[in-house]
């Protein structure tokens, strides 16, 4: 991948991002980088307005899960701020990206017929071509050498396994729900053969955050208006879903094949011990996409991370990025963050 | 209890400066014996920084050791110019330790000083309680304070833990550094069959093989840096002048936590309900701790259903005594964090 081609293509938007409270004034710019031939990725960076010098360890791309993309998520504000914006605001040039066939990047034609026309799109290996063009083009547009990178759920399977490819690329690795071998049935797989993409519906959506909150917890797990806030955006991506009734959100389903082949098949996706740079694996009691097990079950194997850490976090599940103790994430992930520039 | 005046009387107040710890401010350090039961004086210690004139809940720690060493030589041994207890200080808190009776500075009960079979298990968690309690009084009425942070090591999770269920008006915040839970595996300090006798008898060399159990192979020769392992055993060894005396020299601990372990813990049996602790809790834990592996605390995390803004964080390349190790920063900066989180609220 040539960068000049890079440049070239990338659109930039940039204007001011209303500031956190107390914090400094953000940038935004949204951009796309070109992956494979006819497919572009959606990036979209913030970072302090005044942010003149750029450091790999104050550097940060977030990937999200199997279902829903990044900049809902990610960059969703909630009480008037994001976690993107939390993590900027603390002198850090943060880029999030949808992945291909995910929220505002490029849906692969598959996705234009039935789901049964073809078989399951946008595995692992094509997910992590795209992380490889998003890094490379931050890496050329920033002259820094290594970044740090974040995954969310399936997006910790994309970065890690990136990261055993890339080691010299990476600065430290922040998996956050971290999925690994599974030995309980998952909450997203389908039903019978797979078809490319599988579709997604609110309701759906909102008792699959619920399973594992107890009941006397759930009213308040979720400040009113957060999870409307997020489905809102999130459904408004799929245009050609929003049309169907109900309204669906299309998810390809690579990674549920990936899921089957590997994890649920008692197969590591990747070689923890091949990660040589400090993780943190980072997950809330109630999450039940990736139960605990998995994160406990993966730190002894990540034998040559310098520094990792585990945190387990109270009173949320897989999505207490949108709840009610979003903070404790933001600080454990914050804390680990931070600490290089220390070092 | 004891009134006042008693425990007021009974303290031998030694107040020194200690060397202050790099950019850090000069800290005052206090030792006093509290009375606990009749003929129990409780060692207890205090550090703090030298201009500290106000005190509130959350700016105060007492800590307590586990089933075989006391605090003091833990908890407040100088590696690298510092100690656990000087980096809290340090940070503008109130810290104290203390040794439970029969370890350490504080009464040895009088079976300690007949052979172990004569008597029955010694200091057993009931009786270790009633000094935790007498301790966090004794601080409660010194500072004027309601409540107080609460950190305990290994049997000391136990203790800390049930305190926090027995007296939860008292505890602001509770630090559970390798807790202990059901014991699936066999314990590393229950050696041999046949009953208990009162105390236990252990030496050095013991002790080393129990520190490196667990540690892969090739990182064993830099798990202590140069000393810290044996700056750490002349300290605790020196705790006991009659087991000094011996050949090896042994240093005598009290069977009660290890009965009680046998009676709960191995017998598939909860010390405590985790359920009625209240305050926020944090689990903090080394990934190669053999003593107390770390599917206890994975066991117990989700067990503590009423403890608001708990954690729990897993630490590497560690043991249960990762508070000696190279990586002890790593466990004072998790412990910090959670401590200094209420005074945010």
């Amino acid at each position: 991948m040539k960068a000049e081609f890079i440049a070239v293509v990338a659109v930039a938007v940039a204007f001011a991002a209303p500031a956190a409270a107390q914090s400094p004034k953000l940038v935004m710019e949204e951009m796309m980088v070109p992956s494979e031939p006819g497919i572009d990725i959606y990036v979209r960076n913030k970072r302090p307005a005044d942010m003149t010098a750029f450091r790999g360890e104050r550097t940060l791309l977030f990937v999200h899960g199997a279902t829903y993309p990044a900049h809902t998520a990610f960059d969703l504000k909630l009480d008037g701020v994001s976690w993107m914006e939390y993590i900027a605001a603390r002198g850090y040039d943060v880029y999030l990206l949808d992945l291909r066939g995910y929220g505002k990047s490029t849906r692969p034609k598959e996705m234009d017929e039935k789901p049964e026309a073809n078989v399951p799109i946008v595995r692992g290996t094509a997910a992590v071509k795209d992380i490889s063009a998003v890094v490379d083009f931050i890496l050329k547009r920033r002259g820094i050498a290594r970044l740090n990178l974040m995954g969310w759920s399936w997006g910790t399977t994309l970065m890690a396994t990136y990261t055993t490819q890339n080691p010299g690329k990476v600065e430290r690795l922040a998996l956050y729900a971290p999925a690994w071998i599974r030995t309980t049935p998952s909450l997203t797989r389908p039903e019978g053969p797979l078809g490319a993409y599988r579709m997604v519906a609110r309701e759906q959506a909102k008792t699959r955050w619920l399973t594992g909150v107890p009941q006397d917890k759930q009213a308040t797990l979720i400040p009113a208006g957060w999870f409307e806030a997020w489905a809102d955006a999130t459904f408004a991506t799929d245009p050609v879903g929003a049309k169907m009734s109900p309204p669906v959100l299309r998810a390809p389903n690579g990674v549920q094949q990936d899921g089957d082949e590997f994890f649920a098949a008692g197969k590591p996706y990747y070689d923890p011990a091949k990660i040589t740079v400090p993780v943190l694996l980072v997950h809330a009691e109630w999450d039940r996409d990736t139960p605990a097990y998995m994160a406990q079950t993966l730190f002894p194997l990540l034998v040559n991370a310098p520094g990792k850490r585990y945190v387990q976090l109270p009173e949320g599940t897989h999505t207490i990025m949108m709840e009610k103790n979003r903070l404790m994430l933001f600080e454990a992930v914050q804390a680990f963050l931070d600490e290089s520039g220390r070092s | 209890m004891h009134t006042l005046s008693i425990i007021v009387g009974g303290i031998a107040a030694a107040t020194f400066a200690a060397a202050a710890l790099a950019q850090q401010p000069p800290l005052v350090s206090e030792d006093m014996m509290v009375p606990s039961d009749p003929g129990i004086e409780v060692f207890v210690r205090n550090k703090r920084p030298a201009d500290m004139t106000t005190f509130r809940p959350e700016r105060t720690v007492l800590f307590v050791h586990g089933s075989t060493f006391p605090a003091h030589t833990g908890f407040d041994l100088k590696l690298g110019g510092f100690s656990w207890m000087d980096y809290i200080a340090a940070r503008g808190y109130d810290v104290y330790l203390l040794d439970l009776r029969g370890f350490g500075k504080s009464t040895r009960p009088k079976e300690m000083a007949e052979k172990p079979d004569a008597n029955p298990p010694l200091v057993r968690g009931d009786v270790a309680l009633k000094d935790v309690d007498a301790v966090v009084d004794f601080v409660r009425k010194r500072r004027g304070i309601s409540r107080l942070n609460v950190i305990g090591h290994s049997w000391g999770t136990s203790l800390m833990a049930t305190y926090a269920t027995q007296h939860p008006d008292k505890v602001e915040r509770v630090v559970l550094y390798a807790a202990v839970w059901l014991r699936q595996i066999p314990s590393l300090i229950r050696a041999g069959a046949g009953p208990l006798g009162a105390y236990r008898e252990v030496t050095v060399e013991q002790t080393r093989a129990r520190r490196f159990t667990g540690i892969p192979e090739n990182k064993k020769a830099d798990i202590f840096p140069p000393g810290w392992f044996e700056a750490w055993a002349e300290a605790t060894w020196a705790t006991d002048p009659v087991g000094a005396k011996k050949s090896p020299p042994v240093l005598r601990a009290p069977n009660g936590s290890v009965q009680d372990s046998l009676d709960f813990w191995s017998a598939g049996k909860a010390y405590y309900d985790p359920a009625k602790i209240t305050a926020p809790v944090l689990l903090v834990h080394g990934e190669w701790d053999s003593d107390t592996p770390r599917y206890m605390s994975q066991a117990l995390f989700p067990l503590l259903t009423n403890s608001p803004g708990k954690r729990y964080v897993e630490l590497p390349e560690g043991t249960h005594v990762i508070y000696m190790e190279k990586n002890r920063l790593m466990l004072f900066e998790a412990a910090q964090a959670f401590l200094d989180e209420a005074g945010r609220m």
